[in-house]
């Protein structure tokens, strides 16, 4: 390793292989559960399943004139379940839904056939109509509070009366009517480009409500009262408005329905909108898989609107009975709400049981320390004095700025600032609302700052925090949205200004990256942030937790710490799409923060120290999979954090001294460390803080200022 | 799919009620004792206690520390004391050594040709007999860890009579570490890697032990002291179910750094550490989980549990072989230590 030439000997040095993806059985199931889209997928699956045994048993099934027919006699129906799907997003349910219908086709046809009213007043009059009728259902769920069930169910029963009645006085003298109108005609039975005029409605109905529910306030409105009315309320929506306006808009298109039917048909039954509630709820729940509140998917409720209704109608040509079609139509409905419920109750359960997925990893052997390990020589941390002992919860790393005063991060996502000289007067120099971690100077003598849960920040002054990156590019590889920046962990600044730094994990959070050490797979990932274009690219992805990041004294290469594979790499800044070369592997303990030393070579943190048994259990992914399933977390073999310490390397890797703290002693886990004048800081992320040691013989002015930003 | 399979592992007692933690054990007095093994009772009333491969004596408890009154070939694992005077020691690689009451080896005497390969324990019954309680295994710097992971089948208990006879009592122990006669003449003797204890009589067996017993001595009372080495661990109760992973780590893997109980708290850097055993502001938390701690259940006639005295994650007094009521306190031997220890007071 010892190399006159050292920058050469570096470049020479075998690659470290990061795969392209990871491919896991278990990581498929799991990214698969964590999508939103999987519940919608499976109506898609029986949807298309259903067609393709239409396609195979029925001959003619798909030819234009018969879906047509399908088309015409399917879109108001269609919109009726729109019209249910709107009060079922807001929490709601109308049952009335079948006798507002009827009594709206009911009133179509009295204007258009009895009064004589022109088609373009009969349709707006239809729609009124059914928006009264809505109207009423809110005003006693929405404004009086009643249940909507039972509130629905009486205006159905109510409605249902009053159609009958209407009908029975007005029905003769509606089919002995022999008016006829163009535009009348034009909603019952033209096609337009092909199809049906009302399937234009029910498809201009649709992309409306998926809009409204997209981009709209009021659809917003809709979907926060359904998911939560309580949290919906606090955020300030105004709940009994809106439930009123959702039945009235819902009433409304049962209105538009009715007088497409009314159009279609030129006639009523008695039976006319019968059952209608029934039909459309089944097709709901097929189409969002259950009964959900709070979910305004169009698309799906009308893929399972399609799927019964073929279903139905499939059956019926076949040569079922309708009551049979009914039995078969009240199963489906009860079995998927069964399903659902089940699949709800159990999904986190089936998520957790996949998510933890441990892969072999064979790390080289541990360096021999021999006379620097711990507690062979003197214990050189002892010596160190503790500065705001108790009065900082987590300090991962820490820095200085010209004037000596030093920053650290906390637990609680502030930044504090110690003042020179004597760090005893603490104040909160920035509220970050995350974990700050790794910290680096710009040119600017500006604080860069990556925060985990939320990405790479910069703090020009007190108390102001600016966003540089919370996203990358997406990897095409990853089944995962891996966009969001998950565990920024550490950076630091080339000479051209470009901030690179580390994402540690990509599928676990702070709380949780132990598990992520646990896993042993390659979650992590190298950022770039180029402030002058303000893009931030992937470096290289699938590394094993990422972690220090420090451009070399000669600012051509990138040393990055991987703590899982308690190794440095180096990456040339030139070539970086070369990829890793190793730089130091096989270190006795777990890495945390690279810094620069004085003395041209770089100080090493080591969060805590490997044994045999955790290297050996790390090369058996079935036995740690177990445990984890087994084993209480608190219980599971892990990293010793209990003894860390730092490490001095020369600048080609040599690891030349050790600093450690007695056994008991205050400086246990050491996640960061800044040399400055002399003088050595030090921090752990699970301490409450930080250590300040002489380093005799060190450049007394040396400062990492000056060695990045020279004045 | 949506199957639950009872896949976690059986349970054992948590330290509650009775095994409620305290810190009796750190706060008792302690004398130190290099290398302690075992004690006894002598029939003058003083304490012999082994240090190594010495024997050493006190009178009483602010007697100037206890005085060496004999040394072996090797380390004194096992010791007893009879009634006249005649104590029993059991030395590593040597078998068993019959003393009499001027510490001088005495032939002749319980001699017998079935030599315990890893004495534990030694007991004088009420006829007279010596029990031996036999490891199977030889014992050395990590005293039958390898037991754990790979039963020997070879832990029993030996009846040997005055006269040489010997008869095996019970056989197939997962390493037995201690045994007691009872009132009504049977034995109980404890399991280590069993965390329990076995009877050979009619009284119904304490089998559910939250930790792994070592010696067990009666009480004045009518009660008894069970002394635990070690608690019992999910970890190393996983691994022991994991029979390739156990083996390979027997292999691979020197036995110090082993997922294996401890006797001493003191930690080297390439131990073992579970995850919650990870040290919050420089402070190790008490309930965390240790491979190494300090337990003494004191057992009613029932050998039911009625009280305890534990030395925790953050405490040192680890390892408890032996505990003993010896003038008005317990006397308990911390291995973990080195150090011999006294509680005072009233236990019920």
């Amino acid at each position: 390793m010892s190399s006159a030439d050292a920058p050469q000997s570096i470049s020479a040095r075998p690659r470290v292989s990061t795969p392209l993806a990871v491919v896991s059985f278990r990581r498929i199931v799991s990214d698969l559960l964590n999508r939103n889209w999987i519940e919608g997928a499976v109506p898609f699956v029986a949807f298309f399943g259903l067609l393709a045994i239409l396609l195979l048993t029925t001959d003619g099934y798909f030819s234009p004139s018969n879906l047509g027919t399908l088309a015409r006699y399917s879109s108001d129906v269609a919109i009726v379940l729109l019209a249910m799907l709107l009060v079922v997003a807001i929490g709601g349910i109308d049952l009335s839904v079948g006798s507002n219908y009827a009594v709206c086709v009911l009133a179509s046809l009295y204007l258009f056939h009895i009064v004589e009213l022109p088609t373009w007043l009969v349709l707006p009059l239809s729609v009124l109509c059914g928006a009264a009728v809505g109207l009423l259902n809110g005003f006693l769920t929405g404004v009086l509070g009643c249940g909507a069930l039972l509130a629905t169910l009486g205006t159905m029963i109510t409605f249902r009366a009053l159609f009958v009645i209407g009908s029975q006085a007005s029905l003769v003298e509606i089919s002995t009517s022999f008016r006829g109108d163009a535009i009348w005609d034009f909603f019952g039975f033209d096609d337009l480009f092909g199809v049906p005029v009302s399937f234009w409605i029910l498809a201009v109905v649709a992309i409306v409500l998926h809009l409204m529910f997209r981009h709209s306030r009021f659809g917003w409105h809709i979907l926060a009262v359904g998911g939560n009315r309580k949290a919906a309320r606090h955020a300030g929506v105004p709940i009994k408005r809106v439930i009123l306006l959702t039945y009235v808009l819902a009433g409304a298109l049962v209105g538009l329905a009715g007088f497409l039917y009314a159009a279609r048909e030129n006639s009523a039954g008695s039976d006319t909108g019968l059952g209608l509630e029934f039909f459309v709820l089944t097709g709901l729940v097929v189409g969002l898989g259950g009964f959900v509140p709070g979910r305004g998917s169009v698309f799906n409720a009308l893929i399972g609107f399609a799927t019964i209704y073929l279903l139905s109608n499939s059956l019926r040509n076949a040569g079922f009975r309708g009551d049979f079609v009914q039995a078969a139509m009240g199963l489906i409905l009860v079995a998927v709400l069964a399903l659902d419920t089940k699949y709800r109750k159990e999904r986190h359960r089936l998520l957790a049981r996949a998510y933890l997925d441990p892969a072999r990893l064979t790390l080289a052997p541990a360096m021999d320390l021999a006379d620097l390990a711990p507690g062979r020589g003197a214990n050189k941390l002892a010596d160190a004095t503790i500065l705001a002992g108790g009065r900082i919860d987590g300090p991962e790393d820490v820095i200085l700025d010209r004037d000596d005063n030093l920053y650290c991060g906390t637990r609680d996502g502030r930044i504090m600032r110690l003042l020179a000289p004597d760090y005893t007067r603490i104040e909160t120099f920035a509220k970050t609302g995350g974990r700050p971690l790794g910290m680096a100077f710009d040119a600017e003598d500006r604080l860069v700052v990556c925060i985990a849960g939320m990405g790479l920040y910069r703090i020009p002054g007190p108390n102001r925090v600016e966003r540089l990156a919370s996203q990358t590019r997406r990897s095409w590889t990853s089944l995962e949205d891996d966009r969001a920046i998950r565990m920024a962990d550490d950076l630091d600044i080339a000479p051209d200004g470009r901030i690179f730094f580390s994402d540690a994990t990509k599928r676990y959070e702070m709380e949780t990256w132990a598990v992520d050490l646990l896993e042993g797979r390659p979650n992590g990932r190298l950022l770039c942030h180029d402030p002058r274009t303000g893009a931030t690219t992937t470096v290289c992805d699938h590394l094993h937790f990422p972690n220090g990041v420090c451009v070399s004294h000669d600012g051509r290469r990138l040393l990055v710490v991987s703590t899982a594979q308690c190794s440095v790499m180096s990456f040339d800044l030139d070539r970086l799409d070369e990829g890793p070369r190793e730089f130091i592997t096989g270190l006795p303990g777990y890495p945390d923060n690279i810094n620069r030393a004085s003395d041209g070579g770089y100080w090493i943190a080591l969060a805590g120290m490997r044994s045999p048994a955790l290297d050996l259990a790390m090369r058996e992914p079935g036995l740690r999979h177990r445990m984890a399933k087994r084993v209480p977390p608190t219980n599971w073999l892990f990293a010793n954090l209990n003894i860390g310490g730092v490490l001095k390397c020369s600048a080609d890797g040599r690891i030349e001294d050790s600093y450690w703290d007695a056994p008991d002693g205050p400086l246990y886990m050491i996640t960061s460390m800044r040399e400055h004048r002399g003088e050595l800081f030090l921090a752990g992320v699970s301490n409450d803080k930080i250590g300040r040691l002489k380093l005799p013989g060190a450049d007394s002015r040396w400062t990492s200022n000056d060695s990045y930003w020279p004045r | 799919m949506f199957g639950r399979r009872a896949e976690a592992q059986p349970s054992f007692p948590l330290l509650d009620g009775p095994l409620r933690p305290n810190d009796a054990l750190e706060e008792a007095e302690a004398i130190p004792v290099a290398e302690p093994h075992d004690m006894c009772i002598a029939a003058d009333g003083s304490l012999l206690v082994s240090s190594g491969a010495s024997l050493l004596r006190m009178n009483d408890w602010g007697d100037g520390g206890p005085v060496r009154v004999a040394e072996f070939g090797g380390a004194v694992t096992a010791l007893a004391c009879r009634d006249d005077g005649l104590a029993a020691v059991g030395i590593e690689g040597e078998g068993v050594k019959v003393l009499d009451a001027d510490f001088a080896v005495h032939d002749g005497l319980y001699e017998t040709d079935t030599r315990p390969t890893g004495t534990t324990a030694l007991v004088f019954a009420s006829n007279g007999d010596l029990l031996a309680a036999d490891a199977g295994r030889d014992g050395g710097a990590y005293p039958y860890t390898r037991e754990l992971f790979a039963d020997s089948g070879g832990g029993r208990i030996l009846r040997i009579s005055e006269n040489g006879t010997t008869t095996t009592v019970a056989s197939q122990l997962r390493c037995p570490h201690g045994m007691v006669e009872t009132s009504a003449g049977s034995l109980v003797i404890s399991e280590c890697w069993a965390s329990g204890l076995r009877t050979t009589g009619p009284e119904a067996g304490f089998n559910e032990l939250p930790g792994n017993p070592g010696r067990i001595h009666r009480r004045q009372s009518g009660g008894y002291l069970l002394a635990c080495l070690s608690r019992r661990d999910p970890l190393i109760d996983f691994i022991r179910t994991e029979e390739a992973f156990a083996a390979r780590m027997m292999a691979e893997i020197e036995p110090e750094y082993w997922v294996a109980p401890r006797l001493s708290a003191q930690a080297d850097y390439r131990y073992p550490v579970q995850s919650g055993a990870t040290r919050l502001f420089g402070e190790t938390k008490p309930w965390a989980p240790s491979l190494s701690y300090g337990l003494v259940v004191l057992l009613d006639t029932d050998f039911q549990p009625g009280a305890s005295l534990h030395s925790r994650a953050n405490g040192t007094r680890h390892g408890i072989t032996t505990a003993v009521e010896w003038r008005g306190g317990i006397v308990a031997l911390s291995r973990g230590s080195g150090e011999l220890l006294r509680v005072k007071g009233e236990h019920p």
